[in-house]
């Protein structure tokens, strides 16, 4: 009956419209399940608290929204009808630029030309009439029946977040569904609790956007992975947007629309993230990176909604949006625990603090983020491990504390490599063999004879990363705590990728 | 495969989401096919038949920004313009949009048709591409032979969407594939993935029971780590492989 075309928000409602009748695949959706989403929406649209907040989606003008119908149930009835239950009524000689199917040959109003859609029915379209961004100027896209169906039913499967809706997308079917289907159990329960409780408006879901896609993501990732099913890569694509007239297109705080594209290498690396192997690393470093609550912003929310104190972002979540591209402070940030004093006071990495978090450094998660998202070589990832092994056994060896100091916070380079030539004379010189060979050094810091990297800097925190985790492992860390140094380094410098 | 190679560049350019319309109008961060298809037919001065052109493409721009554009939003009217007995057919009003541009962007187009090369060095219409006012700038045309070769690198371009699991990077995108003009611009779309960082031949994943693949090369290109830059031919209108390679399986 219904299947996905890769279009995101039909296919969100597809898969919304699977979830509604607890099917998983759109195929088998039949005819009395669409007649059962038909009644759902004509019944909950028309009230509170889904009437006001659908404006977002459908604006005022909607078939359920429209003030001038209030008077005129059988009007709106009638309208519920041609958007909802037009299945066998034929088509009009176009077709749905949604499915390739047919468009239905019942027109949305008594104003409007057979099967096309408009701003009211179909988010993010112009308004009746206007003839820009259409073919020859004819307005409108031409709709199948099921399809205006799917994309009536499209905001149910979307988290209300900000105001907006977010609609996740996919190239995997799987990952439609499971979003769809985690939000329209989210917005069930919350209708029902609010219609229970006589509220008018829908909840607020309780993280900003990007962290509430993460922490679906991740709860979707690791119910899969418990579940042993198959799972191939797939790149994620989310849609926040409103539709509503009311909004201002130029107000940067509540744009119309915001993509956010989750690329392959990042989806891979979470479901990395989420099995046993790594899992407890991660949770350890993202839940000190949630926003902090204020006393008196948790006052003020306690008093506005129960439960209103919940942390709303989590920095390392948002940060991911960012990765490939920003690796070399996101290394420095969760990986390395260097805090970043300048940021607003609800921010925890203000207080990282490698001194009291040396045991959260993880060569492991270092590994795979270099692996997955920044995609270097398994050859360098073993140059740069061996590395920092030798150079940690050395440090703790000869309780070289002066080296260490120069190592972690130089920030000239050419004194980077005298400190570490003289590490490695002092070592020979008491007859042990080189603490660093020539090539794998070059192959680390410099691109050619005594020219460093453009990101040496990233290289010296990851060798930094394994010394750390080695010399904790060691002990030597817990008696040489005062190395560590407690002031925050300027982690906004632009460096290269790696 | 002897090709036509055009390196064209601009200031800005902006690549719609076909379905977006409202206030704001995100780009494509690659030229989808249809917006190539269209470029082509500017330069040859007619709608060319599609079946059978074959296109690659390497697209870079230096940076990403919001512009503020006043859009006339037009709907049909009757009357008179004012102080005049000349008929009105449209009206409007000015809205602003905020629209995504690519600013300074470059490509590197081919085409398996080089006996096309005059059309490119004297174009029948202005050059563009994007909207109308993305003037671009044809800096080289000519004909190159591409080679075969196992080690290739590809990047800043669109993969076919059967491809997402070996590259392993990008992200999955449905662009408007061709547009077909003689049927009122009826689309079609497909699924594509976008290829911003490098990936080597080596690095794509292999399924078993697939064969070592051959990729065509510009040897023209510049040479990384003992490969060249490997090229994705796409088609506008015809078969189109759209299914993931899973283990071996297609499905």
């Amino acid at each position: 009956m219904l299947s996905y075309t890769g279009h995101p928000l039909y296919d969100v409602g597809v898969a919304t419209v699977t979830a509604f009748v607890r099917k998983r695949d759109p195929v088998m959706v039949t005819l009395a399940d669409l007649a059962a989403v038909a009644d759902f929406i004509e019944r909950e649209y028309q009230r509170e608290p889904l009437k006001s907040f659908l404006g977002v989606a459908f604006t005022t003008n909607a078939w359920f929204n429209q003030p001038a119908f209030t008077k005129q149930p059988q009007k709106r009835k009638d309208y519920a009808r041609r958007l909802l239950r037009s299945l066998s009524e034929g088509s009009s000689g176009e077709r749905c630029v949604f499915t390739g199917e047919p468009a239905t040959a019942v027109a949305f109003s008594d104003k409007l030309p057979p099967g096309r859609a408009f701003r009211q029915h179909v988010p993010l379209l112009t308004g009746e009439d206007v003839i820009n961004f259409y073919p020859w100027g004819d307005a409108g896209l031409p709709v199948a029946a099921k399809a205006i169906l799917c994309l009536q039913a499209f905001p149910l499967g979307c988290a209300k977040c900000g105001g907006r809706l977010l609609a996740v997308h996919s190239d995997n079917p799987d990952l439609i569904y499971d979003f769809a289907r985690a939000f329209l159990e989210y917005n069930r329960r919350a209708l029902d609790l609010a219609q229970k409780a006589g509220h008018k408006k829908m909840p607020e879901a309780k993280s900003s956007a990007k962290t509430l896609l993460i922490v679906t993501l991740l709860e979707i990732e690791r119910r899969r992975w418990e579940e042993a099913q198959d799972r191939r890569p797939s790149s994620v694509t989310a849609y926040h947007l409103t539709n509503s007239g009311q909004s201002n297109p130029l107000d940067e705080r509540n744009p119309p629309l915001e993509i956010y594209h989750l690329p392959l290498e990042i989806t891979g690396f979470l479901f990395s993230l989420v099995s046993d192997t790594y899992r407890s690393e991660w949770n350890a470093i993202a839940e000190r990176a949630w926003q902090m609550v204020l006393p008196a912003k948790r006052k003020k929310k306690e008093t506005d909604e129960p439960g209103g104190d919940q942390p709303r972002r989590n920095f390392l979540y948002e940060d991911l949006f960012h990765l490939p591209d920003n690796a070399p402070l996101f290394v420095r940030r969760y990986l390395l625990r260097i805090p970043v004093r300048s940021q607003r006071e609800d921010d925890p990495r203000r207080l990282y603090s490698l001194r009291d978090e040396a045991s959260l450094v993880s060569w492991k998660l270092t590994e795979l983020l270099l692996r997955e998202v920044i995609g270097v070589d398994k050859a360098r990832i073993e140059q740069i491990r061996d590395l920092g092994d030798r150079l940690a056994a050395y440090v703790s060896g000869e309780n070289d504390r002066r080296f260490f100091t120069a190592f972690f916070g130089e920030r000239n380079y050419d004194l980077f490599r005298n400190a570490l030539i003289k590490a490695n004379l002092a070592h020979v010189k008491r007859g042990n063999p080189p603490l660093i060979t020539l090539d794998p050094y070059i192959q680390v810091f410099e691109e050619g004879n005594e020219v460093a990297r453009p990101d040496w800097r990233l290289a010296r925190d990851l060798v930094l990363i394994r010394m750390i985790e080695q010399l904790y492992n060691l002990g030597w860390l817990g008696r040489n705590i005062d190395v560590l140094p407690e002031t925050a380094e300027s982690t906004e410098e632009k460096e290269e990728g790696f | 495969m002897k090709v036509l190679k055009i390196v064209a560049e601009g200031i800005t350019t902006s690549f719609r989401y076909p379905h977006f319309m409202q206030g704001v109008q995100p780009t494509f961060e690659m030229p989808p096919p249809a917006t190539i298809y269209g470029h082509i037919c500017s330069a040859l001065g007619e709608w060319v038949a599609p079946e059978g052109v074959q296109f690659a493409y390497h697209f870079t721009y230096l940076a990403r920004f919001d512009d503020v554009e006043h859009t006339h939003v037009l709907v049909p009217a009757g009357g008179k313009l004012p102080g005049s007995r000349i008929p009105k057919a449209l009206e409007g009003q000015v809205n602003p949009f905020k629209r995504a541009i690519l600013f300074r962007p470059r490509l590197i187009l081919y085409l398996n048709r080089p006996e096309w090369e005059p059309y490119f060095r004297s174009p029948r219409y202005a050059v563009v591409l994007g909207r109308s006012q993305d003037l671009f700038a044809y800096t080289q045309v000519g004909v190159v032979r591409l080679e075969t070769s196992e080690r290739a690198y590809f990047e800043h371009t669109l993969a076919p969407y059967r491809m997402a699991l070996q590259t392993g990077r990008g992200y999955v995108v449905l662009m408007p594939r061709f547009l077909d003009y003689h049927h009122g611009r009826a689309p079609t779309f497909a699924r594509y993935v976008v290829l911003h960082r490098r990936v080597y031949s080596d690095e794509l994943i292999r399924f078993e029971g697939m064969e070592k693949e051959t990729f065509w090369i510009d040897p023209t290109s510049p040479q990384e780590k003992g490969a060249h830059l490997g090229l994705f031919f796409h088609t506008f209108v015809g078969e189109y492989d759209d299914r993931p390679l899973v283990a071996g399986v297609a499905g």
